[in-house]
């Protein structure tokens, strides 16, 4: 190298490849050493904390131990008292029993029946009485599992889900009792199976009958015991029940089990709901309102969610209806259902170990259902969908339960065989189904972030782990986006705007953070730094300081950037011409209306309809510029703006007026010192956050007007915000140079990552959260993008 | 990091707040080099003295002392970043119809290196190719993991890449004139452009093509 010459001049440091202790490398060498100690320190906390959890994790289990061995204890002195008094009542069962099987003629017989019914009907009544407190133990003692990483809010929803479950049984039941008729509406609903079974469904009709007056309260009784009580399963085979031997003494106990042993029950129940209430108090919920009206608000959007999901697996379950073991998972959604499946049963004759194992899965699967459902039926009800509805989207449940944990029916098959020995067996296998629910939990929340926060464990406790670095943009990264799929876009200050694709994000297990990867496509058109991107369907739009917003046609994600371009910008789709400065924000309207409606310098805001102007408003103040909008999702018409002398308004884009002024602007301050920097509506949450120029974020009621929490967040400028796709988590980007996550309700800082290094006095400009893949994104003034998992 | 600015002479901050007008962008005070203290001082301070509109030397002169080797790094990335703006210029011009190969002159034909094999590409995407492939490079965890320290090894990179940047300037020239007369009047792109690949011997003269305009 011949330059040496062109140092020669230098005095401080007159040798050119020896060492140079220059400001800026010394400062990096800090930088590098101290980020190094704050990854280690980070770690050690969260490991700590892992700790922690573990420890708490294990003294509920052991606690939860504890009681399972009481439960057992108490259906064991049960078990042994019912087989001192079913001799009696055997006989009597029998008769009933072979009159079932044999096609039913006889209307002296059912008389009988209806006696024997009326007989056992008190001690039925206790039963389910007795069941049903024990049916909420049960839940109580299942709880600690939902509790173990302290999400307290999500402890109460389970709780909602408990009652409101409950509730929904009862009524259940309540149908049940008003016999064959509610039977009959449901075997219409259920026309498509009866067409297939015509012949049978009138014998099967007459069956039912009898069937339902003297099942149906068991059936509801099973439909409380499904705690795990060894009992539920002799709830339904109970007529059944010369079918497996082991069962009879199960059976006839249900229904004339004596008095003195349920007073006896009584008792320890009572003992034991005294335990589990301390125990109760040990797992130490304390119940915050926000939390609550949070959580509930959270399962409003989980059940749209599941909607989608209903609507897939309710196909699946339409083309395999005739199966055996659809039929029954279909029979998990009620207990009239379940008569009714049953009735399509070819004949009683043909009944065998088989069926009744499949019975007892049945149960044994309703069994883990409500572990499911007590967050589904809160959910639903909060929703205030229709009966009809909420019946649905418990089936939906129970498809999802059929489909993916295969392993509940390998189990109950063994429950089903060793159901003489119903206790213990029956609760470890009980026990292990709460360990898949939850690990199946688990597994979604890997996989998508709705779910992963509405089951509700981890994710308050999640922390972001920096993961990869997108480099290619030349200089600072003003704005990204996620798309809904894998692409992520990117608009910076070196005029382009960049389309990423996440999946060439393969995770190597060495250096992941240096995966190598280019943008799929690289957008030029505009003539100046480029501030700000939005997405739509399957546009790009995006604005800077050329005053032009222009659309993009969203690239095929396995586009090739050396592709032939054919043109300077072949994936420009429209200019949006209007703005006469620069343009800082622009945002499309959710709901998929095709609109945009951008922020820019010149002081305007403008509202775009197929890329034509169809609306403006124009600030009232002389250089007080709209610096963000927002909107939110439940009102698609009010837009919320911060302008630059820190006022804070929303109005209604269609009426044109305001709707609100939360907080005027201040004249006083020095230009921008207070400016807001991000506005931003809660999705479903009448809250919205704004992050300012004074190193604040305020939350605003927007029910009411009234601010109701200001933090200092940062110790600089908030340049951006952004809400966790449950809704529950914020987080706020800094030039300080940190990315913070919030908890909305409590308002406290949950993880703190140090990530983009300043240029000039600017360093993290945009963050972004991934609708559902888990992703988190920012991008720095250090021209660079992080993904964090 | 606190360092930011307890040492600049400016209380004022350095930033474009969001809905800064056009005209204000980047009206801060300019520092002297050795008072900047960000990892970036270097793209900051090659920034500032275009902005500032100072004289093509002036820009390509390393303040004292200053590491060579990132002083090319950094100037070759201004220079892409600004060839992606260059390139924008002819986005009603050059398209693969009316430019279908990639040449200056009749003499000279240039082959795509962006591939895994070189090609024919028209005009248009030897631009965008060269511009992408160039980024590429620059922010290669690789060559160039650090951007205040570059290893002698990624030192060839640099020859290459400005010899191919170079031929964009020459397609613009003698294809384009008109443009490309504007473009340099405002910026002087290619003048520095010229000026720094001799001064740091990074293009041979023999492949300068474009004459002198003095």
């Amino acid at each position: 190298m011949n330059y040496s010459s062109n140092d020669s001049n230098g005095f401080q440091q007159p040798m050119v490849h020896g060492p140079e202790y220059t400001m800026p490398k010394i400062l990096d060498y800090l930088q590098t050493e101290w980020y190094k100690y704050e990854v280690d320190r980070s770690h050690w906390v969260s490991e700590k904390s892992d700790l922690i959890l573990e420890s708490e994790r294990k003294t509920q289990e052991s606690i939860k131990n504890d009681l399972f061995r009481r439960v057992r204890m108490l259906e064991y002195a049960l078990h042994q008292e019912r087989l001192k008094n079913n001799q009696t009542y055997r006989d009597q069962y029998k008769d009933n029993k072979q009159q079932q099987q044999q096609t039913i003629e006889k209307s002296e017989q059912l008389t009988t029946t209806l006696k024997s019914q009326s007989q056992s009907n008190l001690t039925r009544d206790r039963i389910r009485k007795y069941l049903k407190s024990m049916d909420i133990n049960d839940f109580i003692v299942s709880k600690p599992h939902s509790n173990a990483n302290n999400n307290t809010g999500n402890g109460i929803e389970y709780n909602n889900g408990i009652h409101s479950n409950t509730s929904h049984q009862q009524q259940q039941v309540d149908e049940e009792d008003e016999g064959p008729t509610t039977a009959i509406m449901d075997v219409s609903a259920l026309k498509k199976l009866q067409a297939l079974h015509q012949q049978q469904q009138q014998q099967a009709e007459s069956t039912k009958q009898k069937l339902l007056e003297e099942v149906g309260p068991n059936g509801g009784g099973g439909g409380h015991i499904n705690g795990g009580l060894g009992l539920g399963l002799g709830g339904i085979p109970e007529s059944l029940s010369d079918l497996a031997s082991s069962l009879d003494s199960l059976s006839s106990d249900i229904a004339g089990s004596s008095v003195e042993s349920l007073d006896q029950l009584e008792s320890l129940r009572n003992q034991f709901n005294d335990s589990s209430d301390s125990f109760n108090n040990a797992a130490g919920t304390s119940p915050v309102d926000s939390n609550e009206s949070l959580s509930s608000l959270l399962s409003k959007k989980q059940s749209s969610f599941e909607h989608q999901q209903q609507s897939s697996s309710s196909t699946i379950d339409n083309n395999s209806v005739i199966d055996n073991n659809s039929v029954i998972h279909s029979s998990n959604n009620n207990n009239n259902n379940n008569q009714t499946s049953s009735n399509n049963e070819p004949s009683y004759d043909s009944l065998n170990e088989d069926f009744f194992n499949k019975l007892s899965s049945n149960s044994k699967g309703r069994m883990k259902i409500k572990g499911l459902n007590n967050i589904k039926f809160g959910m639903d009800e909060d929703s205030s969908s229709s009966q009809g509805g909420s019946l649905g989207g418990g089936s939906s449940t129970v498809k999802k339960k059929g489909g993916t944990l295969t392993p509940v029916g390998s189990l109950s098959k063994r429950t089903g065989k060793s159901l003489s020995q119903f206790g213990a067996q029956d609760l470890s296998d009980l026990k292990l189904d709460d360990s898949s629910i939850g690990s199946g939990g688990g597994m979604m929340r890997g996989g998508s972030g709705i779910f992963s926060s509405s089951t509700g464990m981890a994710d308050s406790s999640r922390t972001w782990r920096f993961r990869y670095t997108l480099k290619s943009h030349l200089d600072g990264v003003r704005s990204i986006s996620f798309d809904s799929d894998n692409l992520l876009v990117s608009g910076s200050e070196d005029h382009t705007v960049k389309v990423w694709n996440l999946q060439q994000l393969v995770p190597t297990t060495k250096k992941a953070s240096t995966v190598e990867v280019e943008p799929i496509c690289t957008m030029r058109g505009h003539q100046g730094p480029v501030f700000t991107v939005a997405l739509a369907d399957k546009y790009i739009y995006s604005g800077g300081s050329d005053c032009i917003i222009k659309q993009w046609a969203m690239p095929a994600p396995d586009a090739d950037p050396y592709h032939g371009y054919g043109t300077v910008s072949p994936h420009l789709r429209g200019d949006l011409v209007g703005h006469t400065d620069a343009v800082w924000h622009v945002i499309t309207t959710p709901g998929g209306s095709g609109r945009v409606i951008s922020a820019s310098a010149d002081g305007t805001i403008r509202v775009w309809d197929n890329n034509r102007e169809v609306r403006r408003f124009t600030t009232e103040t002389r250089g007080v510029v709209p610096t963000s909008i927002s909107v939110s999702e439940s009102e698609p018409n009010h837009l919320f703006i911060g302008y630059s002398d820190s006022a804070l308004s929303e109005i209604d884009i269609e009426a044109g007026h305001i709707v609100r002024q939360y907080k005027t602007g201040n004249t006083f301050a020095s230009a921008g010192d207070e400016q807001i920097n991000k506005v931003l509506a809660h999705p479903f949450l009448p809250l919205a956050i704004t992050g300012t120029e004074d190193k604040k974020i305020e939350f605003w009621d927007t029910a009411s007007g009234e601010i109701v929490h200001s933090m200092v967040a940062h110790s600089d400028a908030i340049t951006s915000l952004a809400i966790d796709p449950s809704g529950l988590y914020l987080a706020s980007s800094s030039h300080d140079p940190s990315v913070r996550f919030w908890d909305i309700a409590s308002k406290t800082c949950l993880q703190d990552l140090n990530s983009h290094r300043p240029k000039y006095d600017e360093s993290t400009h945009s963050i972004a959260y991934h609708p559902t893949k888990g992703y988190f994104a920012s991008s720095g003034a250090d021209s660079v993008i992080r993904i964090h998992q | 990091m606190t360092s930011t600015t307890s040492s600049s002479t400016t209380s004022e901050k350095r930033r474009n707040r969001i809905g800064t007008k056009n005209g204000d962008l980047y009206q801060w005070t300019h520092i002297p080099y050795d008072q900047i203290n960000s990892n970036y001082a270097t793209q900051e301070y090659i920034q500032d003295k275009i902005r500032e509109n100072e004289s093509v030397e002036d820009i390509i002169e390393p303040p004292e002392s200053h590491d060579l080797h990132v002083w090319q790094y950094e100037q070759i990335r201004q220079f892409t970043l600004e060839l992606n703006h260059f390139a924008v210029h002819f986005s009603d011009v050059c398209t693969a119809k009316t430019c279908p190969k990639m040449k200056a002159t009749e003499d000279w034909l240039f082959l795509c290196a962006s591939h895994k094999a070189t090609q024919e590409c028209s005009a248009i995407d030897y631009f965008f190719h060269t511009l992408d492939n160039t980024s590429a490079l620059l922010n290669s965890e690789k060559l160039f993991p650090k951007r205040i320290e570059i290893s002698t090894s990624s030192l060839k990179q640099f020859p290459s890449i400005m010899r191919r940047l170079y031929r964009l300037f020459a397609h613009a020239y003698f294809h384009h004139r008109e443009i490309y007369d504007q473009i340099e009047e405002q910026t002087h792109l290619c003048e520095r452009f010229v000026t720094f690949a001799l001064k740091y011997s990074l293009v041979p003269p023999s492949s300068l093509i474009i004459p002198s305009p003095k």
